[in-house]
């Protein structure tokens, strides 16, 4: 207990005086820096800072980005410095901004304060407007709204398509699609998979049984709504897990249609959601043909 | 209170065979229709999937799951001659769980599917040839119980770190099913692979009954009854790491069953351990059958893990044996 504290200490000290050093040295060189060096602790804000930054302005993003299946700009990730979500990783950078997410421990949060680091805190969007509110802050804060504002217009564009093709038939003539996450975890109402099911043209079965998200779909109360549609992520199984066995269950086989995401498409919420809702409609126009 | 061991017997299968039946058709929730009206009424595909591919392989197992920890218990507690020698508290449960984690994250059992229940009876195999080992001759209670502490710590920390190596993220937050057994949503598949070599299991240990009656007098008074006791301890040893590492690798460990279900029938058996042995099935399997039907009634978000009941109902027992065997030692 004492070792840890003072060995802690330690580090406050040793991260105080190279801090100092760098601003110093900051002051001798005189020049104003001119691109904003940004590093991210979470993975949902690495995933929108590759996305919206120029590469230079990059200076960490965490390990979890090198994982297609958890980020889509896993091979971009890679060229970065990467660090484990903690403060201490980049305190050796020289950096401008740190951008933390809802998985960001306070304790990371609290030290970045006190070393007066700019910070950015921007939680999980749980809408497609959070989402947008998400990517404007960032923009606005990296200095990249033009490129923002343009990926929205298109985001919204294309979702605009989709809502008017849907709207061709009636919304209580619908099919029912369910996702099904590993584990059996579904989603349900006031979620950002919800809302791309609307603009794609299905009803969410789970909010027939009032399931919420991250709530289990029974298997016997998946088999007696009968969906039409059962939307999985694409399974990487090299090595398996119990929870991903549960979707080759002998009594799941052939019930429904089934409709694969890659699990990084909606691991983190980014403007190529309109591509996931455009996919599924693609599927519901499958669905009536047959 | 004295009942024939015919008796007994009867009362205890009857009861084993209600619970399977009960549990058969239990309606998932409150809104849901009985099944079995469901399947007489109307030729209705949904609830005949419902019953032939999640109700009777869930069913099932917990009935053949049930019978082999209760025959496991009273064949281990023969052979060590040890009252508190249970799958789950000495670590041969937990050596399964190992063994099975192995075949099943390695990718192994997604070849061939059989790893997984072979994984786990070679990991239960070899927890229960240590422990004779050690524990074998005439050890006292702590010897066996502190090899048992030991055994499970290993086997624990192994598969936690089996799980954590695994790349698939999934992995680590699955020791709970390792650790606490659950019969959720099971398929015949796994009836299939883990029941036929419970079944040969079941046939060891029956086989080798006869021959604990005599043991139980003495091994030297068994040889001069025409025992040959290497054999007799090859097939209880063989049969218990049979039926617990084939049920563990699909059920996860499932605890206190085997401990429980034969000390509250050896008085009723007349100590016999032949007749213990078969009482103890049929009670594994009834208490086994009766926990899987509170899981499910119990209201939780998430449904409560099977080893949850077993060990509250349990531990509390071995916490009980220990004071009466202090008793007996003072």
């Amino acid at each position: 207990m004492g070792i840890s504290a003072i060995s802690r200490l330690g580090l406050y000290i040793v991260v105080a005086a190279m801090a100092m050093s760098s601003a110093a040295t900051n002051e001798n060189v005189g020049a104003p820096a001119t691109t904003l060096r940004i590093a991210s602790l979470n993975l949902c804000t690495d995933t929108l800072l590759l996305q919206y930054a120029d590469p230079e302005q990059i200076a960490s993003v965490t390990w979890l980005s090198s994982d297609p299946n958890l980020s889509p700009f896993a091979a971009y990730a890679r060229t970065f410095h990467r660090n484990q979500g903690r403060a201490e990783g980049i305190l050796r950078r020289p950096i401008d901004l740190v951008l933390t997410g809802p998985t960001t421990s306070t304790a990371t949060r609290a030290m970045l304060k006190r070393m007066e680091i700019a910070t950015l805190h921007l939680d999980d969007a749980n809408s497609i407007d959070a989402l947008s509110r998400n990517i404007r802050r960032l923009t606005q804060a990296i200095g990249q709204t033009t490129r923002g504002d343009e990926s929205l217009q298109l985001m919204y564009n294309t979702l605009a398509k989709l809502a008017r093709g849907s709207k061709e038939t009636a919304k209580d003539q619908w099919p029912y699609a369910a996702f099904i996450q590993p584990n059996g975890l579904t989603v349900g109402q006031g979620s950002l998979s919800d809302e791309l099911l609307h603009y794609a043209g299905f009803r969410n079965a789970a909010t027939l049984l009032g399931l919420r998200t991250y709530q289990r779909f029974p298997l016997e109360s998946l088999l007696r709504v009968r969906p039409d549609l059962l939307i999985v992520q694409t399974q990487h199984r090299r090595y398996p897990s119990l929870a991903q066995e549960l979707l080759r269950h002998p009594a799941l086989v052939g019930t429904a249609l089934r409709h694969e995401i890659q699990p990084s498409a909606l691991m983190c919420a980014t403007t190529s959601i309109a591509d996931v809702a455009v996919a599924l409609a693609t599927t519901r126009q499958r669905l009536g043909r047959l | 209170m004295k009942v024939g061991f015919t008796k007994l017997l009867l009362l205890l299968a009857t009861t084993m065979l209600s619970l399977f039946c009960l549990s058969l058709i239990l309606p998932s929730s409150f809104a849901e229709p009985f099944l079995l009206l469901e399947l007489l009424s109307k030729d209705s595909d949904i609830a005949r999937t419902i019953f032939l591919e999640l109700r009777i392989p869930r069913t099932s197992l917990a009935l053949i799951v049930g019978a082999s920890l209760g025959l496991a218990g009273a064949a281990m507690q023969g052979l060590l001659r040890n009252p508190l020698a249970e799958p789950g508290v000495v670590g041969v449960s937990g050596s399964a769980a190992l063994g099975a984690t192995l075949a099943f994250y390695s990718g192994l059992a997604s070849i061939m599917p059989l790893a997984l229940p072979l994984g786990g009876i070679a990991g239960a195999l070899l927890a229960v040839i240590l422990l004779f080992t050690i524990a074998g001759k005439r050890a006292g209670i702590a010897t066996l119980l502190l090899a048992g502490i030991a055994i499970n710590a290993i086997a624990g920390a192994l598969t936690a770190l089996v799980l954590n190596l695994s790349p698939n993220p999934f992995a680590a937050m699955e020791i709970i099913f390792w650790q606490m057994g659950s019969l959720a949503d099971r398929s015949l598949l796994h009836l299939q692979l883990a029941g036929p070599l419970m079944l040969i299991g079941w046939a060891l240990i029956l086989l080798a009954a006869p021959a604990t009656r005599a043991l139980s007098l003495g091994e030297a008074t068994a040889v001069s009854l025409g025992i040959n006791i290497r054999n007799t301890q090859v097939k209880i040893i063989g049969g218990t790491a049979l039926c617990v590492g084939a049920g563990v690798a699909v059920t996860g460990v499932i605890g206190f069953v085997g401990l429980v279900v034969p000390h509250l029938l050896r008085k009723l058996c007349n100590n016999d351990p032949a007749q213990l042995l078969l009482a103890s099935a049929a009670g594994g399997a009834s208490l086994l059958l009766a926990a899987d039907i509170a899981v499910r009634c119990i209201p939780a978000s998430a449904e409560l893990k099977l080893g949850v009941i077993t060990a509250l109902l349990g531990a509390p027992f071995f916490l009980y044996l220990i004071f009466q065997l202090r008793k007996l030692e003072q």
